[in-house]
């Protein structure tokens, strides 16, 4: 029984990642939060395993809904050191294109400037790959995996914003 | 791989320390632990011997992991009050093992991937840890699956190697590219034969705690770059204080400073040969 395509222009989805970049941008994750759906994920695989299972591979990050909102709840914490003060994130997001209707999957290129005290700054780059659902004619993400191109993170050092 | 031809053998090298390796391969019951594909490759802007002390110093896991102990606390994880004079929800030990090496020993309130389940890992996880837990005592015997499975551990092999026995098993070994700076790589560890359900739990558990994405690991790394900033002025402040413990006798606490001294001591020795 197959369900029918989501009905979805490029350039709707692009509004919505642009959205969803200026919100993480802003450091406005309790409104970040409501875009995901209750059974989200949000992965960042070993830069030496961009395509791997995580429940067999180590990842940098992998979390269920349950940690996505506890790392969010440590990140609005002025003790999650890393984080304070935030770090300044400028999301760059290209090369949007729907890669499949049913489920609905999404790829995007990025570039993630990312500012920390007195560092130089970072440069994030690599892929993401959206898992995307249609929840009362609104988009949300069921699940959302940013990938690295960088061979290790080296100089990146840690992944303590959300990426 | 060792160059050197007048090296010891490494039983002799690693002194105690062995005690505490074993432990860890006795998760497995074959006796063969795996290193679990994927690996943490990061920089820390730091000299790398702050990593040494991060790594098997307890004193700061209450200011530095606030946030991973609320985030315990907050997923229904018991914490008990500490005891008098402690100061972390359950007793712990520093242990200088010889040769530089040294670790801490602690009895576990943070869940095990072997095998003391956390509502963290789920309820489906259950029945899994529990057979991990059965298969220990039948084959350790019940005092020694215990000392396994309810103690963690973090340990230091001197100079550079970390295996730590916590949230999860990773090693952990750093270079210094600079005075200032270090490369880390990371990876977990596993039992080879260990069920696909135990894997998962096992690496989700680590992720809780450990590496560049973790809930602790990237405010460690925040505080030695913050530390290595205040070293700058080690002209006009010459000394860091590493003295806990010191005018005590007997069992000497995690979050004393004895097994960093260790380390120290056992540097200075080498560094002024």
């Amino acid at each position: 029984m197959g369900q029918a395509d989501v009905a979805v222009t490029r350039q709707e989805v692009e509004d919505f990642l642009y959205e969803e970049a200026a919100l993480l941008d802003a450091w406005r994750l309790d409104e970040w939060l409501a875009l995901l759906t209750d059974d989200a994920y949000y992965r960042v695989p070993s830069n030496d395993r961009p395509e791997a299972d995580p429940r067999a591979t180590l990842f940098t990050i992998a979390d269920d809904m349950a940690r996505i909102r506890a790392r969010v709840t440590r990140l609005k914490d002025r003790s999650a050191h890393a984080e304070a003060p935030p770090s300044r994130t400028r999301r760059l997001i290209t090369n949007v294109r729907i890669v499949e209707r049913q489920p609905l999957r999404v790829e995007a290129n990025f570039a993630v400037y990312r500012h920390r005290s007195n560092d130089d700054v970072r440069q994030y780059v690599g892929r993401y790959r959206y898992l995307l659902r249609r929840d009362g004619g609104k988009l949300k993400i069921a699940g959302r995996e940013a990938i690295l191109d960088a061979m290790e993170l080296a100089s990146l050092g840690t992944v303590s914003f959300i990426l | 791989m060792n160059l050197d031809k007048d090296a010891p053998a490494l039983s002799d090298y690693l002194a105690n320390a062995k005690d505490y390796i074993d432990l860890v391969i006795d998760q497995s019951p074959s006796g063969e632990m795996e290193v679990i594909q994927g690996t943490q490759e990061y920089d820390i802007q730091a000299n790398w011997k702050l990593l040494v002390e991060n790594s098997f110093d307890d004193y700061h896991l209450l200011s530095t992991h606030s946030t991973w102990l609320d985030y315990l606390k907050n997923s229904g994880v018991e914490m008990k009050r500490p005891d008098k004079g402690e100061m972390l929800p359950s007793h712990g030990a520093g242990k200088d093992l010889g040769n530089g090496h040294g670790t801490t020993d602690n009895v576990n309130f943070r869940g095990r991937p072997v095998a003391r389940w956390i509502p963290i890992y789920g309820e489906a996880a259950k029945p899994e840890l529990d057979r991990i837990r059965a298969e220990l005592v039948a084959r350790l015997g019940e005092a020694r699956a215990r000392r396994v499975a309810d103690t963690n551990r973090n340990l230091i092999v001197f100079p550079n190697l970390v295996i730590a026995d916590g949230s999860s098993v990773t090693i952990r070994t750093f270079q210094p590219v600079a005075a200032d700076r270090m490369r880390v790589t990371a990876w977990a560890v596993g039992p080879k034969e260990e069920s696909a359900t135990a894997r998962a739990v096992r690496l989700d558990s680590f992720l809780t705690f450990y590496g560049p994405g973790g809930f602790a690991t990237p405010d460690d790394i925040a505080a030695l770059e913050a530390v290595q900033q205040g070293l700058a002025t080690y002209r006009e402040v010459p000394w860091s204080v590493m003295s806990r413990g010191m005018a005590k006798e007997g069992e000497q606490l995690n979050t004393d400073e004895l097994h960093l001294r260790a380390f120290w001591i056992q540097w200075d020795k080498l560094m002024s040969r």
